[in-house]
């Protein structure tokens, strides 16, 4: 790597078979170019290396405008060459020095990556998650106590003990319908990957998350799937929301390919 | 493209205008855009972005990009998404496009 203040690194977006669009532009603003080599295409960008090489991108990743700014720039190529046919995203910050150790993988994994394309085509995937209810809800919501008869001590205990059977019935009733609906939507996908629960992301929307998958679908199923995401009317208090369509991320794992 | 599925459902294509709020934006070119004003609803779509493109896609050892682990890429970035886990949680009740089961 060379300290040139106009050096750059390659930053590769995607594995296809069809050349870019002219129009796009990468994740430094920069046209991109096809590295072509065994019938594949490697959507690339020169960034400068001031930016987006070691050290500073591993600087700038502690910003999240910065990499919010280079997600959605990352994405907008790759959604590109999804429009073109089949694609297989490549993941963020993935860079080279030059275009021969670009073409080298492409001629070697070659086989790879074409049966991936081949997995991936006529497919998309799509993203279901399911929120809880937010906390403190289902307490406010337990059912009242007949104050009449009871103490005011008792009619406390009665209330606690109900509201806690609430609760208990709620989990077991958002466990089944996550259930039933992941049934559902395995009938019409392909494959299903789990994203996480934990941490920053359980808490956005306020309600606890029971359920962030992604689905591969067909797009000709797509229809079905989506009833399905819909279909099953057994727990008001859970919110299903359907996100999409996603260029095939969480589908691009590629045996053989992560340790290239 | 020889096989065009997307004709046979009425969802937006994938990178059609439309298709989603943010995809028309983000070809912006970012490297001294720095901040974007952010609607609700793109900072909850942005934790579903960076949940694919730094835990998806395939994984390539990029000649350059030997010395940033998969693990510490995750961990590096992961404590950017944490900074704005209060900001995400104030929006809790800002109007999204989720919809209720029916």
């Amino acid at each position: 790597m060379t300290d040139a203040p106009d050096a750059t690194c390659i930053w590769l977006y995607a594995v296809t078979r069809d050349p870019p669009d002219d129009e796009v532009r990468g994740v430094a603003g920069e046209p991109l170019r096809a590295i072509r080599e065994a019938g594949l295409v490697a959507y690339a960008g020169d960034v400068p290396t001031s930016e987006f090489g070691e050290p500073a991108v591993r600087r700038n990743l502690e910003s999240l405008d910065w990499l919010a700014g280079v997600a959605r720039a990352h994405d907008a190529v790759v959604r590109a060459a999804v429009t073109r046919g089949a694609t297989i995203p490549v993941r963020l910050v993935t860079l080279f020095t030059d275009d021969t150790s670009v073409r080298e993988l492409l001629r070697d994994r070659a086989s790879v990556f074409e049966s991936a394309l081949g997995r991936l085509d006529g497919r998309t995937e799509w993203g279901v998650k399911v929120y809880g209810a937010k906390p403190g809800q289902a307490d406010e919501q337990a059912p009242e106590s007949d104050e009449t008869l009871s103490s005011p001590g008792t009619s406390y205990l009665l209330r606690r003990r109900a509201a806690r059977t609430e609760r208990e019935r709620r989990v077991r009733a958002a466990t089944e319908y996550v259930d039933r609906l992941r049934a559902r939507l395995a009938a019409h996908s392909v494959a299903e990957r789990l994203h996480g629960l934990g941490g920053a992301v359980a808490r956005e929307g306020g309600g606890t998350l029971l359920l962030n998958g992604a689905y591969l679908v067909e797009n000709k199923r797509f229809a079905e799937f989506n009833d399905a995401v819909n279909a099953d009317s057994g727990a008001r208090d859970l919110r299903v929301q359907l996100t999409g369509p996603w260029p095939p991320y969480s589908f691009a794992y590629v045996p053989g390919l992560s340790d290239v | 493209m020889s096989d065009s599925p997307y004709e046979a459902r009425s969802a937006p294509r994938p990178g059609s205008p439309g298709s989603r709020p943010d995809s028309r934006d983000a070809v912006l070119p970012v490297g001294a855009a720095g901040r974007y004003p952010e609607r609700p609803e793109r900072r909850l779509a942005l934790v579903d972005l960076l949940d694919r493109v730094l835990a998806g896609g395939v994984v390539l050892r990029g000649d350059l990009s030997l010395c940033i682990a998969d693990v510490e890429l995750v961990r590096v970035s992961l404590s950017a998404v944490v900074a704005s886990v209060s900001a995400l949680t104030d929006l809790a009740d800002a109007p999204d496009t989720e919809v209720p089961p029916t």
